[in-house]
């Protein structure tokens, strides 16, 4: 198929263009308790094409593009079809000029992996933490899939890779007050029995804590901690602050050696691309363009370094691609956990949903779990919601203490001081 | 106009119905939906120019059967004569793996019996009043570049602006012995999204346009150019709201909102058979002010979620949820209404062919009331008229609610100020909410962009929408 879609595109109208073939096979599991509500299964094939095509106009080069997915059923006057009324409406798109990655052939190996094994070990993992009888599995999804990933684009190139990836959601309910519950989102390439079986076991005991949880009471110029999830996301605040597209946007107003934080006081992020982060869900040897990724730092000591960003973006701001990566570090702070723990403090470690505007710079959420320290007890609490603006915060700092999270490597722990709480 | 069907489902047919007879012979029931989706997102900014495939083009097709002890299903791409056999034992070997992991951990299946269907016959065609078809690509992004242009000649404070315009055709096929349901229509999107700033500060102002239509969505865009960019600029003095609970005035699209997270994903009965719904609790019970009534439907509303039948042949409903105040029932997939033993509501949906059904909401809303917007702020001694939101999260365990809206306009002694906080988290437990409910105006609105996901995932179409309410609400 993908031959008979490149012959279609050298006979018509186009200048450039990029195919890229997708493969998805998967299993997928869904408990709810330890009871087994449905199996699935699928194969899966498709194309995204993206055809160019070139113009002046008053001696300025341009580019147009317009993309289009190809399905493995389509006959060759369906796909014909579809490929040239891309090709048309690309005639219309006036973008400056850019080019398409160069051409090379790489073809990187991963080893070949029994899904139904994975499915089994992640399974495993997870049911053995459920063993407590106040804490409990209320239901669980795993999914599990093999992708397989060709790009080839008219400049020659021809790159293909593979990735397994495993998302595990889980509900962790709890009696208590009341009972309660927790949502997990777990995403890693392959599972690890260990981790899968640690992380459970430490969500229990939030779930625990959730149950027995007070309602977040009414605190004024307390300081905030931040840990787990919410971190990551405050972070990819200033990891967006830094990318190309959102330079060339206006919406970054980040220059490059200057700082990209606010005037706060405490710790400077250094910020890391690492395309190739191990055990990530997205870690990836090339981004969507067929650009080779690598290691690259970005941010200083709270200075950009260099914008990140794909071909195209790039280009635009005149500066050498690092493409499009999926995973970033931040390096860890210099105090620990118990140093950020020490003074009068909430720290929340679930919310609703972790809103961080990229535009604005407004963060906020409705607290499900957090704990409340006023200098002598920690008790669990829950309700209310914190909100502030990244750009407005007063200090921060970040703990020794990282770990890894989807596509983030880094301090499990902020403090923040400038926050609102809102409470009983 | 109508969407046309698909030809390549409609080509299907045979071959779908042959397998479904030789599945038939080794599984208690067996059911194909196909899916042919295609759509096209035109957006031209400031900066730029895309024109792509719609997120939401898919073809595929999905085999569900029962083998006795549960559920089983195989999503693929391609079904013919060629893999027909390899498809039949792919799904045995699966089921013959799972039964056996199954026992291995230590588990068991939940036992659920395979669907009684009745035979039903639906072809149906929906309509639009102008296809994308009429007009072409150079033709919308002039347009779009026009809404472009205008709305950066009102205000250089204006920094980027971005007009969005999506056309979706949808096409699918839902087989099984007793049944043979097709139906096709279209629905549309578009956003105009206007970025201000002044000095340091960022704000943007954002609406959408939503329904079952097709190019119309410009000429309703081609209208709100100067509100959206004075919108925009407008946030640019607003300040942050001091935490507390106020009397607020929440317009169409917030109570919309209010309504989806609060009881629409807290009455999905997918949850009820978990145990993950407070709602359980509270069936025909006092949640709500005696002036609440809510609905959710595929044939509630015309909108981006309306459709004949649902992902498991469910023919469309209107469920009344809430009438005058009192929960009535949820809504449901076909799974749990047979565990339940309810009926099924037409709320089975499917992010994808690729994903499991759930129960999943359609056109949410409030019901209309009798009081006029003027009366509702005259009411007000401290408070905000909410406008336009970001995001919501449910809590149907717990019933939490968490609304991030745009802005509030702050409302003193029973009239605007015109002083602007922004943005508004509203939290708080939702029968508090909803039972301080004590004004409804008598005009609804529905919104249908963006989407609606479960947790984190399983991202849906869905509406929502009221008429402006008058509550009291936790905000911070």
């Amino acid at each position: 198929m993908l031959e008979k879609i490149s012959e279609i595109l050298k006979s018509i109208e186009v200048d450039a263009w990029k195919i890229e073939e997708i493969t998805v096979r998967g299993e997928e599991h869904f408990f709810v308790g330890k009871k087994l509500d449905m199996s699935r299964a699928k194969s899966i094939r498709y194309f995204n094409v993206i055809v160019y095509r070139d113009f002046q106009d008053k001696d300025k080069e341009y580019r147009g593009s317009s993309s289009v997915r190809i399905f493995s059923t389509m006959e060759e006057e369906e796909l014909r079809e579809s490929l040239e009324g891309a090709a048309f409406a690309a005639g219309f798109v006036k973008n400056p000029w850019y080019p398409i990655a160069d051409p090379y052939t790489a073809r990187f190996k991963s080893k070949a992996l029994d899904l139904s094994a994975i499915s089994s070990e992640a399974i495993g993992a997870v049911f053995e933490a459920d063993v407590e009888k106040d804490a409990w599995l209320n239901s669980v999804e795993i999914f599990v899939t093999r992708n397989d990933y060709r790009i080839v684009n008219s400049a020659g190139l021809d790159v293909s890779y593979s990735s397994y990836r495993t998302h595990i959601e889980t509900i962790i309910a709890a009696s208590g007050n009341e009972e309660v519950e927790l949502y997990d989102d777990y995403k890693i390439a392959l599972p690890d029995i260990t981790v899968i079986r640690d992380r459970m076991k430490r969500l229990i005991i939030m779930a625990r804590d959730r149950a027995r949880a007070i309602h977040t009471p009414a605190l004024r110029d307390f300081a905030v901690v931040l840990t787990g999830e919410p971190v990551k996301e405050v972070m990819r605040y200033y990891l967006n602050q830094s990318s190309a597209k959102m330079k060339y946007d206006r919406i970054s107003q980040a220059e490059a050696g200057n700082s990209i934080q606010g005037e706060e006081s405490g710790d400077k992020v250094n910020i890391e691309l690492l395309p190739e982060l191990q055990t990530s869900y997205y870690s990836a040897p090339v981004d969507k363009d067929g650009l080779p990724l690598r290691d690259c730092l970005i941010v200083e000591e709270g200075s950009l370094i260099r914008f990140w960003g794909d071909i195209r973006f790039s280009s635009y701001l005149g500066i050498i691609p690092t493409g499009d990566v999926m995973n970033f570090s931040v390096r860890p702070g210099s105090l620990s956990l118990d140093d950020l723990r020490s003074e009068p403090h909430i720290e929340v470690s679930h919310f609703s949903a972790v809103d961080v505007d990229e535009t604005t710079g407004d963060f906020g959420g409705e607290i499900r779990l957090g704990w409340y320290y006023d200098g002598s007890k920690r008790i669990p609490v829950t309700g209310g919601s914190i909100t502030g603006n990244l750009r407005e915060i007063l200090s921060m700092q970040l703990s020794k203490e990282v770990e890894l999270d989807g596509d983030y490597l880094g301090p499990v722990s902020v403090k923040i001081d400038g926050f609102s709480i809102s409470g009983e | 106009m109508k969407a046309e069907k698909s030809e390549f489902l409609y080509g299907k047919r045979p071959i779908l119905k042959g397998l479904i007879e030789l599945l038939g012979r080794s599984y208690q029931y067996v059911s194909i939906l196909g899916t042919d989706v295609r759509g096209k997102v035109f957006q031209v900014t400031t900066t730029g120019v895309n024109v792509k495939e719609s997120a939401w083009s898919e073809r595929g097709f999905v085999i569900r059967v029962h083998n006795g002890l549960g559920y089983f299903e195989y999503s693929i791409d391609r079904i013919d004569e060629s893999n027909l056999s390899s498809i039949i034992e792919s799904i045995r070997e699966r089921i013959e793996y799972t039964t056996k992991k199954v026992m291995e951990h230590s588990l068991e299946h939940c036992s659920v019996r395979p669907i009684l269907e009745t035979s039903t016959v639906v072809d149906f065609e929906g309509e639009v009043h102008s296809l994308p078809s009429s007009s072409t690509p150079e033709e919308i992004v002039t347009r779009l570049t026009s809404i472009v242009e205008r709305a950066h000649a009102i205000s250089e404070e204006v920094l980027n602006v971005s007009a969005v315009l999506e056309n979706v055709r949808v096409s699918k096929l839902f087989l099984s012995s007793k049944k043979d349901l097709q139906q096709s229509y279209m629905w549309s999107q578009g956003y105009l999204y206007v970025v201000s700033r002044r000095g340091e500060i960022t704000k943007y102002g954002i609406k959408g346009f939503s329904g079952l239509k097709g190019l119309e969505i410009l000429d309703e865009m081609d209208t709100e150019v100067e509100s959206v960019v004075e919108k925009a600029r407008l946030l640019l003095s607003s300040e942050r709201v001091s935490p507390g609970v106020y009397d607020v005035i929440c317009s169409p699209d917030v109570s919309g909102l209010i309504a989806h997270e609060a009881f629409g994903h807290g009455v999905e009965m997918d949850m009820f058979v978990k145990g993950r719904a407070k709602a359980v609790e509270y069936l025909n019970k006092e949640v709500a002010s005696p002036l609440v009534t809510m609905h959710d439907g595929a044939s509630a509303a015309r909108e981006v979620s309306s459709y004949a039948f649902d992902d498991e042949g469910v023919l469309a409903c209107d469920t009344i949820i809430i009438d005058k105040g009192i929960l009535k029932r949820g809504i449901s997939d076909i799974v749990s209404a047979d565990i339940l033993g309810t009926e099924p509501t037409g709320n089975g949906k499917r992010e994808s062919f690729e994903r499991k059904a759930y129960a999943r909401m359609t056109n949410t809303f409030f019901s209309p009331g009798e009081s006029s917007l003027k009366d509702m702020i005259a009411s007000i001694e401290d408070g905000y008229l909410l406008e336009d939101y970001y995001s919501g999260m449910e809590d149907p365990k717990n019933w939490g609610i968490q609304c991030v809206i745009a802005y509030g306009r702050e409302i003193k002694n029973g009239e605007l100020t015109g002083r602007i906080v922004s943005p508004v988290m509203i939290t708080g437990y939702v029968p508090t909410l909803l039972k301080s409910i004590s004004m409804v105006s008598k005009e609804v609105e529905l919104s249908g962009t963006g989407a609606c996901g479960k947790g984190h995932k399983e991202f849906v179409k869905v509406s929502a929408g009221g008429p402006h309410i008058k509550a009291k609400a936790r905000l911070g």
